[in-house]
């Protein structure tokens, strides 16, 4: 799959994840993994920019084993973000589709 | 790669995050290692899930908007630690020779470079030696040349005030003289051009009246003029003189001043402690004017040291970076 397709929809797919429940990284990679094959150590990445632009906030919460574990939580700011995106995207892709559509038709 | 590895050298490239910064993506990284391995995975493919740590770092730095660029390898410094000596080279402009970038290299690459790094910490301890040595040669000279100011200044406190509160008066007198001489020309002047328009008024009538004396008439207005103008001249030397002075005066003044009020003090510094005080303080202009050239490379010796000292800090951090980390 072309790496600049799944950079765009990453962020949205994470952003989502986030909001149906909070997670930490390891439990938000495994999950993002399950839809898009991406590299996983892109993902922290991403996770300290949503962080640092008031999107997620984080906190720690012991684990029965190991560290304890950040975990994310969208913010009232990333649900309009999450929002937004997902608007954007259901736009984006019925446009695309149609003209693929139309292209098959031709 | 091990995760050991991995974590280390991401570390390395995000030296220029703070330490905060750093240590959190690198708990980050940590942990989702951890993770993986307890799933099942080897250390190594979990690794490998990563990517390259320098992607990464890539990434990572463009997060907080920097230029990955400029945290490429050849600004990499030569431990994880952050070396505080790289940042100094560079700001004195000593640019990391060839050989220690060669020899960061090999500390850097190899696990079997242990002895190598320790034959460079030595190094670096000896290097850290020398500056200290160098930087208290530098403190005890100036320690010295401090002492020997203040040995001086007592003997020549009294001799210099003196002579100075000699020098204003002496100042003082003989610009009053020369005051005095200019209206001694000055006045006269006046009263010469006085005089001499009156006559050629009396020359005028006489010249009306038909006697020949128009060339004494014309003699007579020349010297009215150039009198008039000579005492203008002067006293407008004399007024403007007095407009400049306060400046002037004041400073001239300050350590006669200072030391009158300095000898006020002497000998009735209960009476006046604030007498006292001026005095002092207008001493210590007057020594600073003095001093100002010698302050200025006071102040650039602070100034370097100013510069080390953090590196000291620094190294002390980095030390102990070093041992909890080996």
């Amino acid at each position: 799959m072309n790496p600049q397709f799944k950079k765009g929809v990453l962020e949205m797919i994470v952003l989502v994840a986030v909001s149906r429940r909070d997670m930490y990284g390891y439990e938000l990679v495994s999950e993002v993994s399950r839809v898009i094959d991406v590299n996983e150590g892109t993902i922290y990445p991403l996770l300290k920019r949503l962080t640092n632009e008031h999107y997620f906030e984080t906190y720690l919460r012991e684990s029965s084993e190991g560290p304890p574990r950040k975990y994310y939580h969208l913010t009232a700011s990333g649900v309009l973000y999450r929002e937004r995106l997902v608007a954007e995207w259901n736009g984006f892709w019925k446009n695309v589709n149609n003209y693929l559509e139309g292209d098959a038709n031709e | 790669m091990s995760k050991e590895e991995f974590l280390r050298e991401l570390e390395r490239k995000l030296h220029v995050l703070n330490e905060q910064e750093r240590r959190d993506v690198l708990e980050d990284y940590a942990q989702h290692i951890d993770l993986k391995i307890r799933s099942g995975q080897t250390e190594e493919e979990a690794v490998h899930s990563l990517g390259d740590p320098g992607e990464l770092a890539a990434e990572l730095l463009d997060v907080y908007h920097i230029n990955s660029e400029y945290a490429s390898d050849s600004h990499a410094p030569e431990n994880a630690g952050g070396d505080p000596r790289e940042d100094l080279a560079q700001k004195t402009g000593r640019k990391a020779g060839p050989v220690r970038k060669l020899r960061g290299r090999i500390a850097a690459s190899s696990e079997a470079g242990r002895e190598q790094r320790e034959a460079v910490r030595m190094q670096k301890r000896e290097e850290r030696r020398i500056k200290k040595e160098a930087r208290m040669k530098i403190r005890k000279e100036r320690k010295k040349m401090d002492g020997k100011q203040r040995e001086y200044r007592p003997q020549g406190n009294m001799v210099s005030r003196a002579l100075a509160y000699l020098g204003s008066l002496i100042r003082a007198c003989i610009l009053l003289f020369w005051k005095a001489c200019l209206f001694g020309i000055a006045f006269p002047a006046v009263l010469l051009g006085a005089f001499c328009l009156f006559l050629g008024g009396i020359v005028l009538v006489l010249l009306l009246q038909g006697y020949p004396l128009a060339g004494v008439g014309i003699g007579l207005l020349g010297l009215t003029m150039s009198s008039f103008g000579l005492a203008a001249l002067i006293l407008s030397w004399v007024f403007t003189g007095k407009k400049d002075r306060p400046a002037q005066t004041a400073r001239n003044r300050e350590p006669a001043c200072a030391a009158f009020q300095g000898a006020a003090a002497g000998t009735r510094q209960m009476e006046y402690p604030s007498a006292g005080a001026a005095a002092r303080t207008a001493e210590k202009t007057a020594e600073e004017k003095e001093q100002g050239r010698e302050r200025t490379s006071d102040a650039a010796q602070s100034a370097k040291e100013d510069v080390w000292q953090p590196d000291h800090g620094q190294k002390f951090t980095e030390k102990t970076t070093d041992e909890t980390g080996e």
